[in-house]
């Protein structure tokens, strides 16, 4: 059978796409397994690969190939940015799918004519305030409500964030799904939210959880607020706390295992719910006619 | 149909373990914590410690008896905040743990990102936030002062003795433009002292050669990129913070016109601006800028970010001269963390000018502090010594880091002395004696005593990089320095 | 009962959100707004209104002007970037061959990172000395000496580089979903017509993926005006000022100059800026066709 070139051709733009996608990754993560002496060489496979930079980073001591190696000093700190940041995300996570399901579902399925453009430009106009223009003022409106060295203090700073970015989503997604089912529920004399939590939420199982991923990865990967607000403060993120390697004197290993560490997590959550942002089925909505 | 119910299903479990996992974290975390923060109570009790330290092969055993006295019931009130920048965390962290012990204590170490240590510190000043002791360079707490959120530690009962056992020059040094001592000493070092790598001069067959100007460094730069032994030379301290290249800029300044607190050729003793686009200064970024197009400096300073980058470059063993910091010269002669052979990395010694720019380390005193006495202790058990006089962090840094003491007794102590000769054996005195020579010759810019220092450089550097880089030209670069400190004196010292 | 019409629904959920946003962000919009009509004495304490004096203060700035096309030249180049490779890669992932599941795995990975750890992945990648793009094209001969990467002239390349590694994903899996709309008899028919792959694209394929590049296209806009992180921590802003764009300049004014008042001038421009912007976005997205 004659291979198409056009199959060859896929299978190099897939090639190409992979490797593309992973070498930075790739790179990162073998100087998370080397010692500094082999890092600055210049390796591009693991040599004498350990796991001691892990180790060193939890809080242990440990005994190198080429010495002794100290517990990384702020690890106290780096745990507890740890558990914060897995405390913020999830609540940050479930509270934006609470605020955003039934106003993505009211945006794009409602008719209601220029009010939909009306109110999605309100919501989102304020996203799209560069975090530099407020940072400051943020950071001097969070001490005076004394929220700056609290989670509930992050959590809400997420989630002026997320809600717009997830309700704008939503209503495309929903705006999407067929509508058969919701007109016989409606027919049947349900309400709107009954129509919803009875007939629509468990179609809309895909996007709900994509959506979900996104506000939990947003959430988890935020940098620039939790550095400026958290830092140095009990409420300090594991992203706070990661800026604290930037200028470590020589611990590349260190740095690349403690950023490793916070991708795991998120690659976990990505991978497995990858396929759902696939059916998350972004279509205009303007296009779309609601009856 | 079904298949959605399957994916719903699974969709619900993993997000349902996810929200599990970080809860269970939670929860764990919180207990540990509580049960972590109820420490047993310390009662009154003499104390043998017998310390076992490990020094090149040799175990030195030390006792020391005291007496931990009657009155350390833990301490109640709240934990005392003590803001730091990251430096060797985990040593810190030792020596806020034997404090906690000593006097029954709570402390809350706080820290913050280097490159941004000063900007941080003062949003937290602003905020109104409580500091019982944090570190600065000396040019951050004498600003500081000045700003009425620090004060200076003359006030300490026993601020007398406490200067008579320090360095009069460090006391200088760490003085305001009114003679007050800012705070105590945290350590002195010099930056951009340089160093050379005896390997690559070998190489270029200029083996044990060196240079006594940084003229001639340059000079012998380009002999050693026509020999081919190294494509870059140097590996500058130009890296792009605040305390890169414009502490740099200083020590270059200083040596190179025999003019240690910069009065004469940058800023005079009125903190008045003295320099234009005809003077030194203009002259040494031209050089910068040539040296640059020449190829004598490694590009890639340009987007060095701080000190790990920095200290990366300079043990790769690829340099010939990398003007650093003494502490760093350490680590080059580490051989766990440095690619140039043992014994090939040495300082260049003082000969016809002297070398680098010194380096502040203070523990300051501000002015919101929890509790006035619970302040002063914990700054005096780091800045000075324990009550029964021993000078615990300033020694540990000395030999752990070659991080230089304010205290004359801490060289003569004779562990001090062997630590020296441990990692640098047979260079031992040689070596100590450029440490000296640098210390008196080091430029010691009397700029730093006013406030308008560390708004200044932390608008220069990105200009300097510039000019150095070549991105911009140094009529214009010197220009755009000049007005900015034009403006600053006006707003701190016309009036 | 009074059934409640769906305007009403609409406004009672939407609303609150809409308040909840506003009134976070309302105090320090405010706040920013009366500092860029003041100026701020840190000495003296003293605050002086002065007016127009910060915003004139921007047509002088050659900094800001410098940033203004650093920024110009990053958004675009993002942009651009994250379409195409967004585009392409969804295309390929639509396909069905041996070891798709396995790539629309790695595909979704840079997203995942943080754009702080995308800066620090960059860092290690291209580093001169021992990053990996230098190591590898060293061991297989291209080079003897590692290239400085991240010099004055390509700076901003390699951070729209990476941004767009880091963004693209999420756009690709936009695209993805909406190719999968596509009924499977409209390629049949056009494969039958004798239609080439380029004609069944743009006659079948982009009809349908056309909202969601639209989409791909306003998320890049919008994160890459807003983007300090990278900037910051992969090239410092470096060489010099060459890969500072506004958002950095902006933030070293308020921060590291402490010249309040004229941060706060410059974050309102470019807020006004990023609003036109974002308006006229949505003219396009939501235009009657």
């Amino acid at each position: 059978m004659k291979i198409k070139p056009s199959r060859v051709l896929l299978y190099v733009a897939a090639i190409i796409i992979g490797i593309y996608s992973i070498a930075p990754i790739y790179s990162l993560v073998i100087t998370s397994l080397m010692d500094v002496r082999d890092i600055v060489a210049g390796h591009i496979y693991p040599y004498n690969p350990n796991i001691n930079a892990y180790l060193r980073i939890l809080g242990y001591d440990v005994q190198g190939p080429y010495g002794f190696l100290r517990a990384y000093g702020g690890s106290k700190q780096l745990i507890q940015g740890l558990i914060n940041i897995s405390i913020i995300a999830p609540i940050v996570m479930i509270i934006t799918l609470i605020a955003s399901v039934p106003a993505g579902y009211a945006l794009g399925r409602f008719k209601i004519g220029r009010l939909r453009t009306i109110l999605i430009i309100l919501l989102l106009g304020t996203r799209s305030l560069p975090p530099v223009s407020i940072a400051l003022p943020y950071f001097f409106l969070f001490t005076q409500l004394g929220l700056r060295s609290t989670l509930q203090g992050m959590i809400i700073i997420h989630l002026t964030i997320t809600i717009p970015i997830i309700t704008w989503v939503l209503m495309g997604f929903f705006a999407a799904l067929p509508q058969d089912l919701e007109k016989a529920a409606r027919i049947d004399g349900c309400s709107r939210l009954g129509a919803l939590t009875k007939v629509v939420l468990p179609l809309a199982t895909p996007g709900i959880a994509a959506s979900a991923m996104i506000a939990f990865l947003f959430s988890w990967n935020d940098f620039f607020y939790s550095w400026l607000i958290s830092q140095g403060t009990s409420a300090a993120t594991y992203n706070a706390q990661l800026s604290g390697f930037f200028n470590f004197q020589n611990e590349p290993a260190m740095f690349a295992a403690a950023v490793t560490l916070q991708i795991i997590l998120a690659a976990i959550i990505a991978s497995a719910l990858q396929k759902y942002i696939a059916q998350l089925k972004i279509v205009d909505p303007g296009t779309v006619v609601v009856e | 149909m079904e298949r959605d119910k399957i994916s719903r299903r699974k969709a619900l479990s993993t997000a349902s373990k996810v929200a599990i996992g970080a809860v269970a974290a939670g929860a764990i975390a919180g207990l540990a914590g509580y049960s972590a923060g109820s420490s047993a109570a310390q009662p009154a009790r003499t104390e043998t410690i017998t310390r076992t330290e490990t020094l090149g092969g040799a175990t030195v055993r030390e006792t020391v008896t005291r007496t931990v006295t009657a009155g350390t019931q833990p301490v109640t009130g709240p934990p005392l905040q003590f803001v730091h920048w990251h430096y060797r965390d985990d040593i810190v962290t030792s020596y806020v743990k034997k404090f906690m012990d000593y006097y029954g204590e709570k402390v809350d170490e706080v820290l913050l990102a280097n490159e941004n240590y000063g900007p941080l510190m003062e949003a937290k000043f602003q905020a109104g936030d409580v500091i019982d002791m944090h570190y600065a360079n000396f040019f951050m707490v004498s600003r500081w002062i000045s700003l009425g959120w620090d004060r200076d530690v003359e006030a300490f009962r026993e601020i007398d003795q406490i200067k008579a056992e320090m360095y009069p020059s460090i006391v200088e040094a760490y003085s305001t433009a009114e003679g007050k001592l800012a705070g105590l000493p945290y350590f002195w070092s010099a930056r951009s002292a340089p160093v050379v790598n005896d390997d690559i001069l070998e190489k270029a067959g200029m083996g044990g050669e060196r240079p006594g100007t940084w003229d001639e460094l340059w000079e012998m730069s380009r002999r050693i990129k026509a020999s081919g032994a190294a494509t870059y030379p140097v590996m500058p301290h130009w890296f792009n913070a605040f305390y890169g290249i414009v502490w740099d800029f200083e020590a270059e300044l200083g040596n190179a016109y025999n003019d240690p607190d910069l009065t004469k050729t940058f800023i005079a003793k009125d903190f008045s601006p003295v320099f234009d686009v005809n003077t030194e200064v203009a002259e040494l970024l031209k050089t910068w800028q040539d040296v640059t197009k020449e190829g004598l400096v490694d590009p890639a300073v340009f987007g060095q970010a701080g000190d790990s980058d920095h200290v990366s470059a300079i043990v790769t063993g690829n340099y010939a001269f990398t003007p650093t910091a003494l502490y760093y010269f350490k680590v080059q002669n580490d051989p766990s963390q440095s690619r140039i052979p043992l014994g090939k990395a040495n300082l260049v010694p003082v000969t016809k000018q002297g070398w680098g720019v010194i380096d502040t380390g203070l523990y300051c005193w501000p002015k919101k502090v929890t509790d006035e006495e619970r302040s002063q202790r914990l700054i005096k058990f780091f800045g000075w010594r324990t009550p029964e006089g021993e000078r615990l962090t300033a020694t540990s840094w000395a030999i752990t880091d070659a991080l230089g003491s304010g205290y004359m007794d801490t060289l003569r102590l004779a562990k001090v002395k062997a630590a020296f000769r441990e990692w640098l054996g047979d260079r031992a005195e040689v070596t100590l004696k450029i440490f000296d020579d640098i210390a008196l010759t080091m430029s010691r810019p009397w700029v730093y005593k006013s406030p308008m220092y560390l708004e200044w450089a932390n608008f220069a550097f990105p200009v300097m990089s510039a000019i150095a880089s070549g991105t911009q030209s140094v009529s214009d670069g010197v220009k755009t320095l000049r007005t900015k400190l034009d403006e600053l004196y006006k707003k701190y010292h016309a009036k | 009962m009074p059934r409640v019409t769906d305007k009403q629904l609409a406004l009672f959920l939407i609303v609150p959100l809409i308040l909840f946003v506003a009134t976070i962000n309302i105090y320090p919009i405010g706040y920013s707004l009366w500092l860029s009509f003041n100026k701020i004495n840190l000495v003296d304490g003293v605050t002086n209104y002065v007016g127009l004096a910060n915003y004139l203060k921007i047509s002088g700035d050659p900094f800001l002007s410098n940033s203004f096309f650093v920024s110009a030249r990053f958004v675009l180049e993002s942009t651009a970037l994250i379409i195409v490779i967004s585009l392409i890669t969804a295309l390929v992932l639509a396909q069905s061959f041996r070891g798709q599941p396995i790539l629309k795995v790695i595909v979704i990975l840079p997203w995942a990172l943080s754009e702080f750890a995308v800066a620090i992945a960059g860092r290690f990648f291209l580093d001169r000395n021992y990053g990996f793009l230098n190591a590898f094209l060293k061991n297989i001969g291209v080079v003897k000496e590692g290239i400085n990467f991240l010099d004055a002239t390509f700076a901003v390349e390699w951070l729209a580089i990476f941004f767009a590694w880091n963004v693209a994903p999420l756009g690709a899996y936009f695209i993805l979903s909406a190719i999968q709309t596509i009924p499977e008899d409209l390629h049949k028919q056009a494969r039958i017509d004798g239609a080439s792959p380029i004609m069944r694209f743009r006659n079948v394929t982009f009809p349908f993926i056309r909202y969601a590049v639209l989409i791909t296209g306003v998320l890049a806009c919008i994160l890459s005006t807003s983007s300090v992180v990278i900037s910051f921590a992969l090239t410092g802003g470096g060489p010099g000022m060459a890969s500072t764009p506004v958002t950095l300049y902006n933030f070293r004014v308020f921060f590291y100059n402490q010249d309040y008042g004229y941060g706060a001038a410059i974050s309102w421009l470019t807020l006004v800026a990023v609003l036109f912007l974002t308006i006229a976005y949505f003219r396009l997205l939501t235009r009657r066709r």
